[in-house]
């Protein structure tokens, strides 16, 4: 019994080292942002040089460059974020309803086109995916590049497979009775949805804001190919990679930057950190 | 032109693939028709108190018969056919639109001349395919690809199952281990690029000094680095996921086999590994496609350099002399750095459809060979 509690201290005392491993860059970034380049080229892993002006005036400068717009970026991924992943949510549980209850060889048929969507790397789809948005905006008048909407959509085509493959495993599993007895007491079929299933999906709905989330956030081969590098529709990884182009060396302002474009989501990970966590690993295994 | 007939056939495919946007586009007015009739008929039932009978369209004409009956009429077919088609088309639409329209144009593209730009576009059959396949820099990134998503699938799941069965444990603070070891998954590729440049160009070379050994980035540690940084993002990830699968071990099994005496590493081998067989499978599957699909991280980190010298095999191989060649170009840096930035079109295109093939046939393999693997409990 004493040589398991000994160990278990060990491999404590393991695990903590470990996470001070991983959280070095972190803490990094954090010193460094707040120095001057001066002192990170002199000495760019102690405290030296350390201040709070320092800081607040590197995170003022960011603020204020017109290579990053900060506000504008964090504003555009936002909404970018925020209404593809409602849009995905919503538009794949509805498509995986539809496809699980009608039991035809159009919908395995659909379903089997959508599975072989998850198989397609972005690389194959994106040269032609920027002309083909360009011919359409030619050819109807619709504006699609550089446009929330346009990316919207496009994040809508490419979020769909993983994201209906996974409600298809899961409605699946969720017994009939409940619909046909609310059609019995009569729903519609959209009221069905909307008020019985979709409150059923919310553990796989959460699951799915999580992986989507962090996906679109974070993107950058995709926003750099539909928005312009400099387009009114710019995310926050595009202005991270335009301050850095255009700053090579100057490591203050970048690591600020990135700190800035780190801790929102960071923040919000640390609140919703047990819905997060429970989302991903009940969703990971299905 | 003796390439015309292809070329034709092309721009015909094309337009048939324009035709299904318009129809697609246009699928929702059809829609719409059905609930403007129904009120229409409510109306002129109570409001002008004579029912109509027949729609202007319900004449002899097949098409508005089919239409009625499946679609937007009011038998039972059509009203459940509508709630299918009204809940499929947002994302189906889209899917068709953005993924696979543009993937069958890029295939059909990656067999032409175009190079983006220009209006003109000639069949050119498989030179671009030829061309790749000669040239030692597609060879060597090709090479280099299938080298680092070994290692890296390799490291990433190593690390990922270890710290997944050191905080399985029963530490105090295992819940903050498991939220800070994913920490880093949170930071994209491309930021997470920066912070580590940062740390390979500043931070170790100050570090080293005091040390001794110089750890800057060469043609020699370079894909070490950009594993490392990889195996920092994504083994967070993957961590959770074999925790997940570890969770569902169940307890009295172990316990058991505690009783009948068998050791820490007897029980790893013989009941943990074979119960979480599935987790491989998708972890995996999910390393081995990022790893392929790298790219964000690449291109803040060395964006394909330091340069290297070519290995000799692919010299002798290729009949090359010596060469200087990006060490760091991996396939899907190659393929974005071809098609957008030299705007060689077509041969990045013909370079993605082989980066495809060669993935799907991976990643088949990889899953069919785990499968066989899993055990049922």
């Amino acid at each position: 019994m004493k040589r398991q509690k000994t160990s278990l201290i060990l491999l404590e005392v393991f695990a903590a080292l470990l996470l001070l491993v991983v959280f070095f860059p972190f803490f990094l970034v954090i010193v460094n942002a707040a120095k001057s380049i001066s002192d990170i080229l002199t000495n760019p892993i102690g405290f030296q040089g350390v201040s709070f002006a320092k800081f607040f005036s590197n995170i003022k400068e960011i603020l204020q460059s017109t290579d990053v717009k900060y506000l504008n970026s964090f504003i555009n991924s936002t909404i970018i974020t925020t209404f593809s992943l409602l849009a995905i949510g919503t538009f794949s549980g509805m498509a995986a309803w539809v496809l699980v209850r009608t039991k035809t060889k159009y919908s395995s048929l659909i379903f089997l086109l959508f599975i072989s969507g998850m198989v397609i790397p972005f690389q194959i789809v994106m040269l032609p995916l920027v002309r083909f948005m360009e011919s359409i905006t030619a050819f109807t008048g619709i504006p699609l590049r550089d446009t929330y909407w346009g990316v919207v959509l496009v994040y809508i085509g490419f979020g769909s497979p993983l994201s209906i493959f996974m409600f298809h495993g899961f409605i699946k599993s969720v017994p009939i009775d409940i619909e046909e007895a609310a059609i019995i007491d009569g729903c519609t079929k959209p009221q069905v949805f909307f008020k019985i299933v979709l409150p059923i999906l919310k553990p796989i709905f959460v699951t799915l804001l999580v992986l989507n989330g962090m996906w679109i956030w974070n993107d950058y081969l995709l926003p750099l190919l539909v928005i312009s590098k400099n387009g009114n529709v710019r995310t926050l990884p595009l202005a991270v990679a335009n301050l850095a182009g255009s700053f090579v060396k100057q490591w203050d302002l970048i690591l600020t930057s990135v700190l800035l474009t780190a801790i929102p989501v960071i923040i919000l990970f640390l609140f919703a950190q047990k819905h997060i966590i429970k989302g991903m690993t009940s969703g990971a295994i299905k | 032109m003796e390439n015309s007939v292809f070329v034709k056939i092309g721009k015909f495919f094309l337009r048939i693939l324009e035709g299904i946007v318009i129809f697609i586009s246009a699928f929702p007015l059809v829609l719409i028709y059905a609930p403007l009739r129904n009120l229409y008929k409510r109306f002129s039932k109570s409001v002008l108190k004579k029912p109509i009978k027949s729609m202007p369209y319900q004449g002899n004409v097949r098409i508005f018969r089919y239409l009625d009956k499946y679609i937007i009429g009011e038998t039972k077919y059509a009203q459940k056919n509508r709630v299918f088609i009204y809940f499929l088309l947002p994302s189906l639409s889209a899917f068709i639109i953005f993924v696979i329209i543009p993937f069958f144009m890029g295939i059909y593209y990656s067999f032409t001349d175009w190079e983006g730009l220009s209006s003109v576009i000639n069949w050119v059959g498989f030179a671009n395919y030829k061309d790749i396949f000669t040239d030692y820099k597609f060879v060597y990134s090709f090479f280099r690809t299938i080298q680092y998503s070994l290692l890296s699938v390799l490291f990433v799941n190593l690390f990922a199952f270890g710290i997944a069965l050191l905080v399985t444990q029963k530490l105090k603070l295992k819940n903050i281990y498991r939220a800070g070891f994913f920490m880093p998954n949170l930071i994209g590729g491309l930021v997470l690029g920066y912070i580590w440049k940062f740390v390979y160009s500043s931070a170790l070379p100050a570090i080293s000094e005091s040390l001794g050994p110089n750890l800057s980035l060469n043609a020699d540690t370079a894909m070490g680095a950009i594993i490392a940084v990889v195996v920092w993002q994504y083994a967070g990830y993957i961590m959770m996921i074999y925790i997940a699968a570890l969770q569902n071990v169940p307890q009295d099994l172990i316990e058991a086999s505690k009783i009948d005496g068998a050791s820490a590493w007897q029980r790893l081998k013989a009941i943990t590994l074979p119960l979480v067989a599935q987790a491989f499978t998708i972890s995996l599957f999910l390393t081995l496609v990022t790893s392929f699909k790298q790219f964000d991280t690449v291109i803040a980190l060395t964006n394909g350099a330091p340069a290297a010298l070519l290995p000799e095999w692919i010299q002798s191989f290729m009949n090359e002399s010596t060469r200087s060649i990006l060490s760091m170009n991996l396939m899907a840096l190659d393929i974005y750095n071809t098609g957008w930035i030299e705007n060689k079109f077509s041969v990045g295109q013909a370079k993605a459809v082989v980066f495809f093939i060669f993935l799907l046939i991976v990643s088949v393999i990889q899953v069919t060979y785990n499968k066989r693997r899993e055990v049922e409990l």
